[in-house]
């Protein structure tokens, strides 16, 4: 089944303090926090950072399971970083056989790697889990907005992420209702060798090209006849405001962030 | 037994918050050369009940028996399954990908090994069996077919398999009445001299009052009704709380015995309908000289 459920990250609308969020404060956040957890090195500030992620994550009304669903289909991501710092760090060894070697930093480094790559996954998945991917987009257009001076096509931008992520799930779906009838014909994926595979997918390829870009001109009729020309003196249907608690949350954030990044220049 | 469902639950992405019910412990048995009409309001789990009959979904609690195969056993023949039960899928136009008409159906039976001359008899026989010319048809794009002509293609091409059972979700959707015609009366044709087991959903009662004996009501992915289709007509206030909406002969039907004639509620077509009146017009007449 990879239908409407695979999709990783994929907005869950519920209704919670974290959803209410302003789009563009949630983006800084999550901008702001990447860097952060480059910055970061050491133990302490991880575990504090696990602490917040947990608070938000019981803010916004999604189970840390759910949330952790994200990270597998990076799992061999973060297996083959862990092992190649363990293996590969030079330093003092407490394990060796043969040319592999284990030493005691590869394994204090291989594990923090993998705990900040898990942290960066998970705080730009609360992201797309919470906020709808209009709401997304309508974000970075305004986050993008000041650039549109020198010519930087911020509206055009935002249209086209809005199409593509509005079109994902139905191409998936698409996809599933395409396999599960080509199934009921008879086909069989996984039968053959490499090149009888690769012509296996001809007839769930072509079909989901014929309705893609039959579904593309119906968009584009749909779009002019409702007279859109682009984004030039375009109003907006949901305008964005910051409330007040969008500043507690900055406020918060920003204190915590630069705490954790003082401490460990300092 | 041909198809027979045992408790059977379906779940949409369980364990995740957007996790959707769309069946219920649904108990189902299917005789063959049946022709049975599924029908219900839109997402009530027609299009999932239908794709358990040939194993494109399996039960997570429940069983499905093909032919006395349990769909869900780890080594179930599904190929096999898939060729006795034939599923025509909702707009199976969507599905073609070939340049021709012959290749498109031949699709199915050369998966499952046909060739030769026996694959050309099959292609030829399933395109007549639908109503089209063999000849005329073949070499054709099956993109550049009519909608009509394009809906009997997708049936032919799974005819081609030779299904013991042809089950089909929402046949007649979008097409134009003689289209819509034609389709029912080759189905019933297929029924009749073949003893094809139907099994259709549809919105529309009055296409299902013309090809099924047997009527199916689901609603929030259980059954509510399973009966005869002469039965559904007596209960015409339930049944459209449920969604559905009687062919118009049923509600004349019942308007006139309503106005105080007896006329009986199982007529299914005009015909039927136009006697049961000339009837009751001819049993006053006698009356009334008596
Ligand atoms: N692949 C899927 N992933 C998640 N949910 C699904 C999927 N397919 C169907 N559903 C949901 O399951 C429920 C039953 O769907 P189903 O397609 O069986 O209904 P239906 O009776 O065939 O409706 P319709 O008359 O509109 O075709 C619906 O609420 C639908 O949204
Ligand atoms: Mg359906």
């Amino acid at each position: 089944m990879w239908g409407r459920g695979l999709v990783v990250g994929q907005y869950v609308p519920l209704d919670s303090p974290i959803h209410r969020l302003d789009p563009r404060v949630k983006i800084v956040f999550v901008g702001v926090s990447i860097i952060d957890l480059f910055i970061l090195q050491d133990w302490f500030s991880f575990l504090l950072w696990g602490i917040a992620l947990i608070s938000l994550v019981s803010l916004s009304h999604l189970s840390f399971g759910y949330l952790l669903r994200s990270l597998r289909p990076l799992l061999f991501l973060l297996l083959l970083t862990m092992v190649l710092h363990l293996f590969f760090t030079p330093g003092e060894y407490i394990w060796e056989y043969g040319f592999l070697h284990i030493s005691r930093e590869g394994i204090s480094k291989g594990f923090l790697i993998v705990v900040r790559l898990c942290l960066l996954i998970l705080v730009t998945s609360l992201l797309t889990l919470t906020t709808s991917p209009v709401e997304l987009t309508d974000g970075m257009e305004y986050l993008l907005s000041p650039f549109k001076k020198w010519g930087f096509p911020a509206h055009e931008l935002a249209m086209m992420m809005t199409i593509a992520l509005r079109f994902i799930p139905t191409l998936l779906e698409e996809a599933d209702r395409i396999l599960k009838a080509q199934m009921a014909r008879g086909m069989n994926l996984d039968s053959g060798g490499i090149i009888q595979r690769a012509k296996n997918l001809i007839p769930l390829l072509v079909p989901l090209f014929v309705n893609s870009f039959k579904r593309a001109d119906e968009l584009a009729i749909a779009m002019e006849s409702r007279c859109y020309r682009g984004g030039k003196g375009r109003t907006r249907l949901r305008v964005l405001e910051l409330t007040s608690s969008d500043y507690y949350f900055l406020a918060l954030s920003f204190s915590f962030i630069v705490f954790l990044s003082l401490r460990s220049f300092l | 037994m041909f198809i027979k469902l045992e408790k059977v639950s379906f779940t949409y992405l369980p364990g995740t918050p957007l996790a959707l019910k769309a069946l219920e412990g649904v108990d189902l048995e299917i005789e063959r050369g049946e022709s049975i009409g599924i029908v219900g309001r839109t997402g009530c789990g027609k299009s999932t009940l239908v794709q358990h009959f040939n194993a494109l979904l399996i039960p997570q609690s429940g069983k499905v028996l093909v032919d006395g195969v349990d769909t869900s056993e780890k080594g179930a023949p599904r190929q096999e399954i898939r060729r006795k039960v034939g599923l025509v899928f909702q707009y199976p136009e969507d599905q073609f990908f070939e340049e021709t008409v012959f290749k498109e159906v031949a699709f199915a039976p050369r998966n499952l090994g046909v060739e030769g001359k026996t694959l050309e008899d099959r292609v030829r026989w399933s395109l007549e069996a639908v109503g089209l010319n063999f000849e005329a048809v073949k070499d054709k794009s099956p993109f550049e077919l009519s909608g009509g002509q394009m809906r009997r293609v997708a049936i032919a091409s799974i005819l081609s398999m030779e299904p013991e059972a042809l089950v089909l979700d929402e046949p007649t959707a979008g097409l134009d009445p003689e289209g819509k015609r034609i389709i029912l009366n080759q189905l019933v044709k297929l029924q009749k001299e073949r003893g094809l087991t139907l099994i259709i959903v549809s919105h529309s009662m009055e296409d299902l009052a013309r090809v099924a004996k047997r009527i199916v009501i689901m609603d929030k992915g259980k059954i509510k009704f399973d009966d005869d289709i002469r039965q559904v007509f007596s209960k015409v206030e339930w049944i459209e709380s449920l969604g559905i909406f009687p062919p118009v002969t049923a509600q004349v039907a019942w308007l006139l015995r309503e106005k105080g004639f007896d006329v009986s509620l199982g007529v299914l077509t005009p015909q039927e309908l136009a006697e049961e009146i000339q009837l009751k017009i001819l049993e006053r007449k006698k009356a009334n000289v008596g």
